[in-house]
């Protein structure tokens, strides 16, 4: 059986919704896949943590869009809508645990700085006061305040909901392969349409052939996180150790960083852990004590609170740990939105912005060329 | 024993040896513990453990399942369990290293849960001369219907079987441990437990989940008063100490648990005001007809009906429970006349629900399993060699879950032979059983006593109308938070299995709420 679109989006994760939504807004005809509910894969198991990183140049460019394009987003929201998202402007805090990374943050002030990402230097005693359950003795942070903290499959629903108002639906369905303007589907089924959007996260490059996939090569990193009762107030920015950087841009079997986020409820949301080569989402207990030593080392009592619930999930990250944003060898047909490692939610809506644009005709709102998949083209066309 | 002397919101208070926490509480005439999410007061409901509504600050520390904890000299309770900055305990140096006990256990055959199945087990694998450990949640052995009775109780009659049993066990040389909660695990050989002081790593060649039942929680409006209790969770209270004579319960529910638990009142000195039993009279009826096959049986249902005052009705549902002056108001139907009733108490729970989410955790069972599945030996199914018994295999009862105790602790020790004669009764035994279940089958209708602002999910305040586009039970949590609680979707995952026929969402460790120290 056959169908036919003008855009098949593959992927009703926080990247695939957002781009249904602004291929929506913009007039296209949209049809969403996803083998489960919307926002319940990866997105689920994530952060939501909206932050502006600096591993690049084109990284600092593509999540400051996406954190100014979430502010946006956010001031269009009604209240319960604001609510569901769990919206918290509770900054970021870059702690630093001594000497060395205090000068990390004052070069990351002067960057951020330079591209106009508000930013500010808290010193030792400052940071005790942001923060009274940090241990004395950090020598300081890099507060960034306008970063946030969203619950994101809530944000997805919403999305989606918009994309709806404007025209798309969705299926559940499971997609088997995608190339150039054909989705095939589960019970041998398939869509046609003019642009397929391959947002399928974990399983996006399983979905392609051969030819398409390359040169592209990426590895799933595990992560892990744990989720205490309600604590209101233990903190009160996300706080994340500088070391986060070495952990997320390195490429260690394993490696775990200190990375909290409040969240509005105000339970505790405790992260991170990443390793390569991992099989299954069972909780490794050896990594997850790792990781909670790793947090004592900064809050001594957050190993007190009770935990509710860990779980796991996998980022998808590229060897040059930007993600893949735009047309597989040169066919507008087949688009790739996939590959984002840890910044999915915080680059969702600039990577659906990039393509959009794309599909408009219209000029990218930044340089979308470091995000192009055929970056990694081994083969001459 | 000593009787301990407490103090509940800095006020002090003598409490009898062997009391709850909980118990204490109420009998100090506190009606709400605590606040729920949404603001509204919230007491005892399940009793047991898996509900996380009693929840109070305890020394310090946040967050306790006060049904679950005897009293102890100089504890010090506080009401509204707010968060006061993590663990309190002074006098202890916390800088990040571990000031806590752990303790690292090995043995032959590990049996989780000390119910009637649990003790069997223990008792039949170390007679056959296993090294084995016992394990249990709850501060003794016993589990539900054996839940540890006090001496003041001599109206509640200690059935001699479970004298009997737990006096085998004591003589068997298994090892017991109570007050010990399996958290996680790493495989069937590998668990790990979490006790007040600490943590408890337990290696075992061999595994029996003896972990049972729960009662199934149906909401209605006024559901969650305080006052409001589960039909097993007021039995749980009665033997942690709860005085309940002079006051009056009313019941509402479904089925052979309300019987037993009334005449439990009654022999208390309670007065049972109501028995409403959604069953209807024809099919409880077939069931006692059916009972000429089980003689004993017979006897001790008419000898329960027969202790009990009040008539029960047949094809009642609840309607709503209002708070009125000095008591709870239950109101209820039979589909065209309304009743009410003034209580001080209204115990309410429709059936039981078998306890998977070990099994799950092991990678033995699904979330869409209604119990765990095992063989003639108590064998789990796919599993290689490790067995399950009792309520958690279905729901047959206490004699059932004796027999089948029996069976899987022998089979776990290689004594299949032995097992294997005990199979002839135990069939007749789950004959009683699912006839039980036949005649108590929950009737459909009872799913539109919900109403649109019902709370579901009393963890975080959920009505169900925030779930009326939600597809699914992931899709509930994900978007309307129903089932993110610190009880994890066990009582409103049952119920919305039963209204919405939803399954539950996959398990996740930790299985209870543990300090993050000790993952």
């Amino acid at each position: 059986m056959r169908r036919t679109s003008e855009v098949v989006v593959v992927g009703a994760g926080i990247v695939g919704a957002a781009c249904a939504r602004a291929l929506a807004r913009a007039g296209f005809e949209v049809l969403v896949v996803d083998e489960t509910v919307p926002g319940g894969g990866t997105t689920a198991a994530g952060m939501g943590h909206v932050v502006v990183m600096d591993d690049s140049d084109a990284q600092m460019r593509l999540t400051s869009l996406g954190r100014e394009l979430w502010h946006q987003l956010l001031s269009e929201l009604d209240a319960a809508s604001t609510a569901r998202a769990e919206v918290d402007r509770a900054g970021t805090l870059w702690v630093a645990e001594d000497e060395a990374d205090l000068q990390v943050v004052r070069d990351k002030y002067a960057y951020y700085s330079e591209h106009g990402v508000r930013a500010e230097i808290l010193d030792e005693n400052a940071l005790k006061d942001a923060e009274p359950e940090l241990r004395d003795g950090l020598p300081g942070a890099l507060r960034v305040p306008d970063d946030l903290v969203v619950y994101a499959p809530s944000v997805v629903d919403v999305l989606m909901r918009d994309a709806i108002a404007d025209g798309a639906r969705f299926e559940l369905a499971r997609a088997t392969r995608v190339v150039p303007r054909r989705v095939e589907l589960e019970g041998e089924r398939a869509i046609e349409a003019e642009h397929v959007v391959n947002a399928a996260g974990e399983g996006a490059l399983a979905l392609l052939d051969a030819t398409a996939r390359d040169g592209i090569a990426v590895r799933r990193r595990k992560g892990q996180l744990a989720i205490t009762d309600r604590y209101p107030g233990f903190a009160r920015h996300q706080l994340v150790e500088l070391g986060y950087l070495k952990s997320a841009h390195g490429d260690a079997k394993a490696s775990v960083a200190f990375n909290l986020q409040p969240r509005k409820t105000g339970q505790m949301l405790l992260g991170s852990s990443r390793e390569f080569e991992a099989r299954g989402s069972e909780i490794d207990g050896g990594l997850l004590q790792s990781m909670i030593a790793r947090a004592e080392c900064f809050m001594p009592r957050i190993a007190s609170l009770q935990v509710l619930r860990c779980w796991a999930g996998f980022r998808v990250a590229t060897s040059d740990n930007l993600p893949l944003i735009g047309p597989v060898a040169s066919d507008e047909g087949l688009l790739l939105a996939c590959g984002h490692e840890g910044l999915g939610i915080t680059t969702s809506l600039s990577t659906a912005e990039l393509l959009a644009a794309r599909l408009r005709g219209e000029e990218a709102p930044i340089d979308n060329r470091p995000y192009l998949p055929s970056r990694f083209a081994q083969s001459s066309s | 024993m000593a009787d301990p002397e407490i103090t509940i919101d800095g006020v002090p208070t003598r409490v009898r040896a062997g009391t709850s926490v909980a118990v204490a509480v109420l009998a100090a005439g506190v009606r709400a513990f605590r606040r729920s999410v949404g603001g509204s007061a919230r007491a005892p409901l399940c009793g047991m453990g898996t509900c996380f509504e009693c929840r109070l600050t305890i020394d310090g520390v946040a967050h306790r399942r006060s049904c679950q904890i005897e009293c102890r000299e100089g504890m010090r309770i506080e009401t509204g369990d707010h968060y006061e900055g993590g663990d309190h305990d002074e006098g202890s140096v916390e800088l990040g290293g571990a000031s806590e006990d752990s303790w690292s256990l090995q043995t032959e055959i590990l049996v989780v849960g000390a119910g009637p199945a649990g003790v069997a087990a223990a008792v039949r694998a170390a007679e056959a001369g296993k090294n084995v450990i016992l394990v249990d949640d709850n501060a003794a052995t016993g589990g539900q219907i054996w839940r540890a009775t006090r001496r003041s109780d001599a109206a509640l009659r200690t059935p001699t079987r479970k004298s009997h049993w737990l006096e085998r066990l004591d003589e068997s040389g298994a090892r017991v441990i109570t007050g010990t909660t399996v958290v996680s695990c790493d495989g069937p050989h590998s668990l790990r437990a979490d006790r007040e002081e600490g943590t408890v790593d337990l290696r075992c060649e061999t595994l029996v989940v003896a972990t049972g039942a729960r009662e199934r929680m149906l909401p209605f409006p006024g559901w969650t008063e305080p006052g409001v209790v589960g039909i097993g969770g007021l039995q749980a209270l009665l033997k942690s100490g709860l005085d309940i004579s002079g006051q009056r319960v009313a019941f509402v529910g479904s089925g052979p648990l309300m019987l037993a638990v009334a005449a439990a009142v009654r022999e208390a000195a309670g007065h049972v005001v109501a028995m409403a039993e959604q069953a209807s009279f024809g099919r409880v009826f077939r069931l006692g007809v059916g009972l000429w096959r089980h003689p004993a049986k017979l006897a001790q249902l008419t000898g329960m009906k027969r202790r009990i005052a009040h008539r029960v009705r047949y094809g009642e549902q609840p309607l709503r429970v209002e708070r009125a002056t000095d008591a709870l108001r239950l109101f209820t139907t039979d589909g065209s006349r309304e009743r009410s009733v003034d209580a001080d108490w209204v115990a309410t729970g429709f059936g039981l629900v078998p306890c998977t989410r070990l099994a799950q955790l092991l990678g033995f069972a699904k979330a869409s399993d209604a119990r765990v599945r095992v063989d003639a030996m108590q064998r789990i199914v796919g599993a290689e060699s490790s067995f399950a018994a009792g309520e958690c295999t279905g729901v047959g009862g206490v004699d059932v879950a004796l027999l089948e105790g029996e069976v899987a602790g022998l089979a776990a020790a290689g004594r299949e032979d032995l097992a294997r004669k005990l199979l002839g009764p135990l069939r007749r035994e789950r004959r009683f059983g699912d006839a039980l279940e036949r005649a108590f089958a929950l009737d459909p209708s009872l799913r539109s006593r919900v109403g649109a602002d019902t709370i579901v999910c009393r963890c975080e305040d959920v009505q169900l109308a925030d779930l009326e586009t939600r597809s699914s039970m992931r899709d509930a949590k994900l978007q309307a938070r129903c089932g993110m609680g610190p009880c994890q979707g066990r009582v409103c995952g049952s119920a919305l299995e039963f209204i919405r026929g939803w399954t539950p969402d996959r398990v996740r460790s930790p299985l209870f709420p543990v300090k993050m120290r000790r993952l």
